[in-house]
């Protein structure tokens, strides 16, 4: 009798995709397959990652007759989603001035008479190497751009920025990002402690069908100032 | 995946099952064939074992419904699960796993189908093949290197410099945007 899985379980460990990989203990593996028996949700994923993974089994996302270097043609992952994100971010900066610029002046400091150039940190989800070290600056903002994988086309999404004993720091409703475009966001970084851990959890507002947006995690490191 | 409309299972769906209402038996069969098929896939490599499974699941499920409902109706998929598991136990126990496996894995099952589960199949390959053209290159690549082409996994994450765990994200991403595309293929 294997142990029972929940739906959130389910979701979070990305257990279709493991199921799919055949990454699974058996016990595992039964569990898994006792849960999407039973939750409406999860069958449904099921039944069209079955049927994808059937129809490209068949050869109908192209056969294996197209020539091996191919493959090698396909730039690597990491450099794909920085060119995702860096000439979207290059193209963005000034659209992002508005908000810096509202954020500078709300604290009435001054006017800002300039571009001024963000390096966005790029977070990706948590699954994936070492937090990245964002380093903050006294009296600045943290500049965050979240992949979100190209997924959210339109409605709402919701973050979620917490410190690592679960403590919230900032949480918003904004517009999702257009065309695979990420999430920026500028915090201030007087919220962080230098040193410490932070997660940020992106998720999708419900009703938004939003179904493309992975549900993720995003864990970074504050650098000293 | 054929299109479903929603259904509960509740008590009324179980009877209406045991009744023989033949919307309820075909909603019934493509929703836990299609569970059963993804099932039995990793266990059973012959797809004519595969259907041979099926088939007797629901003979059994059927038959022991109308002799006795289930005391709690919403536990239907699970009672479905555990007769399949059963089944299979039974086909290993008979030998039939030995039986040789890798020549007849890509035959095609000889029995033919009925004339309108023909027209259903070839509108459902005309959808599903939409949905697979309209996706970003780079996931028919990783697909077809998963899922055609068995691929060493470890071998996937190195040419595109990832580890397992984006491995799982990028895969989620593509079956994310399949399931919206297939959907959108079939209610547009």
């Amino acid at each position: 009798m294997p142990s029972a899985m929940d739906h959130r379980q389910a979701i979070e460990t990305l257990a279709l995709e493991r199921y799919l990989l055949g990454e699974m203990a058996e016990e595992e593996r039964d569990a898994f397959e006792e849960h999407f028996f039973s939750c409406a949700e999860c069958a449904e994923d099921a039944r069209a990652a079955g049927t994808m993974r059937d129809a490209v089994a068949g050869g109908m996302a192209g056969s294996a007759q197209q020539p091996a270097g191919r493959v090698l043609q396909m730039p690597a992952t990491r450099r794909r989603l920085a060119s995702v994100v860096v000439p979207w971010a290059a193209a963005a900066s000034l659209a992002l001035v508005a908000g810096y610029q509202g954020l500078v002046l709300r604290q009435g400091q001054k006017q800002l008479a300039a571009p001024i150039a963000l390096s966005p940190v790029t977070l990706r989800p948590a699954s994936r190497g070492q937090e990245p070290v964002v380093s903050a600056t006294a009296g600045a903002v943290l500049t965050l751009a979240v992949d979100l994988g190209g997924g959210v086309t339109n409605g709402d999404i919701e973050y979620e920025i917490r410190h690592a004993d679960g403590a919230t720091i900032a949480s918003d409703r904004v517009p999702a990002p257009k065309d695979g475009a990420p999430l920026l966001l500028l915090v201030p970084s007087s919220l962080f402690q230098p040193g410490q851990h932070y997660e940020l959890l992106v998720k999708n507002m419900k009703n938004s069908g939003n179904a493309g947006l992975t549900p993720a995690d995003y864990r970074f490191t504050v650098g000293a100032r | 995946m054929a299109r479903l409309q929603f259904h509960e299972f509740d008590k009324a769906y179980v009877d209406r099952l045991v009744a023989g209402d033949p919307e309820t038996e075909r909603h019934f069969t493509r929703y836990f064939g299609d569970l059963m098929t993804l099932k039995l896939r990793s266990r059973l490599r012959s797809p004519a074992a595969i259907e041979d499974a099926k088939q007797e699941t629901f003979v059994r499920v059927l038959t022991s419904l109308k002799r006795k409902r289930l005391a709690t109706p919403e536990t239907l998929g699970a009672f479905v699960n555990s007769t399949c598991n059963n089944v299979v136990f039974e086909l290993y126990r008979s030998g039939a796993r030995t039986s040789p496996l890798p020549e007849a894995y890509d035959e095609a099952d000889e029995r033919k189908p009925p004339a309108d589960a023909a027209i259903l199949a070839s509108e459902q390959q005309g959808i599903v093949k939409a949905a697979l053209d309209g996706l970003p290159e780079k996931d028919r690549d990783l697909l077809r290197w998963l899922f055609f082409e068995e691929r060493d996994k470890d071998e996937i994450c190195r040419t595109l410099n990832i580890d397992r765990g984006y491995l799982r994200v990028l895969l989620h991403r593509a079956k994310t945007r399949f399931r919206e595309r297939f959907t959108d293929q079939r209610t547009g």
